[in-house]
């Protein structure tokens, strides 16, 4: 069997995470895709307390308020998850923030990687 | 896109999860690290598939470095290890030998730990999909 010591334990069940990760890495974007994490503690709200982005487009303020509003919506989320899912979040972020400024896009390389592999 | 440019694009992904362990803004635990890890398995797979040498002791320093060296390398690297798709499941013969390489380099640095764990671990993985 395997040797857990070595951290081979980890081959059983593997990818279970990957879609939770696809779906964070998702809602990062709509949610807060260039907003950093802060380490508050959040009081539990209910998922319907979450606030919208509110229609500023008329208002010279709105980058400032929507990124306000944007913070509270990401806040209140936060306190949805548990410490495992946030950090997933967080690296998920980095990792957008990272490849954004390379000027290429998240599954970049699985993408060509698959059309390497179609054309060979 | 030639092997290289993908090979360079394959580094990218590892340098972008690296960034990410490296920024985290709470304390690094080992299962954030092989969480990441496991988020790999698919590019890991692929790059083999596509020729591209897993150097997995590189990946293991470029992640121990950003986690600050709180998660024990070899642990790290034998993580990185169980990722590598099973033999059966390459096509080609260059593929084959692509993992090969890659098993043999961490044979190198671990001698006696790593092939002898893969092929359990391969048996194990074909007898479940049987």
């Amino acid at each position: 069997m395997v040797d857990n010591r070595d951290g081979m334990e980890s081959a059983v069940g593997l990818g279970s995470g990957i879609a939770s990760m696809e779906l964070l890495s998702t809602r990062s974007t709509e949610i807060a895709p260039d907003r950093g994490l802060e380490n508050e503690v959040v009081p539990s709200r209910e998922r319907s307390d979450l606030p919208e982005a509110p229609n500023l487009d008329n208002d010279p303020n709105n980058e400032f308020l929507i990124s306000l509003a944007y913070h509270d919506a990401f806040a209140a989320q936060r306190s949805l998850f548990g410490d495992k899912e946030i950090a997933d979040f967080a690296l998920a972020t980095a990792r957008k923030d990272f490849e954004r400024s390379l000027g290429i896009e998240n599954g970049t390389f699985r993408a060509q990687a698959h059309a390497f592999l179609e054309r060979s | 896109m030639s092997k290289k440019s993908l090979e360079e694009l394959f580094w990218i992904v590892i340098d972008g999860w690296a960034y990410g362990i490296k920024q985290y803004p709470g304390e690094i635990y080992p299962e954030l690290v092989y969480r990441v890890v496991r988020e790999l398995r698919t590019d890991i797979q692929l790059a083999i598939q596509c020729n591209i040498l897993v150097d997995v002791m590189l990946i293991t320093e470029k992640f121990s470095a950003a986690a600050k060296y709180l998660v024990p390398e070899k642990e790290l690297a034998f993580n990185i290890l169980a990722q590598l798709p099973c033999p059966s499941e390459l096509k080609t013969e260059d593929q084959l030998y692509t993992l090969a390489q890659t098993v043999d380099r961490v044979e190198q640095m671990y001698p006696g730990a790593v092939v002898s764990r893969l092929e359990k671990k391969w048996q194990l993985n074909q007898a479940q999909a049987a």
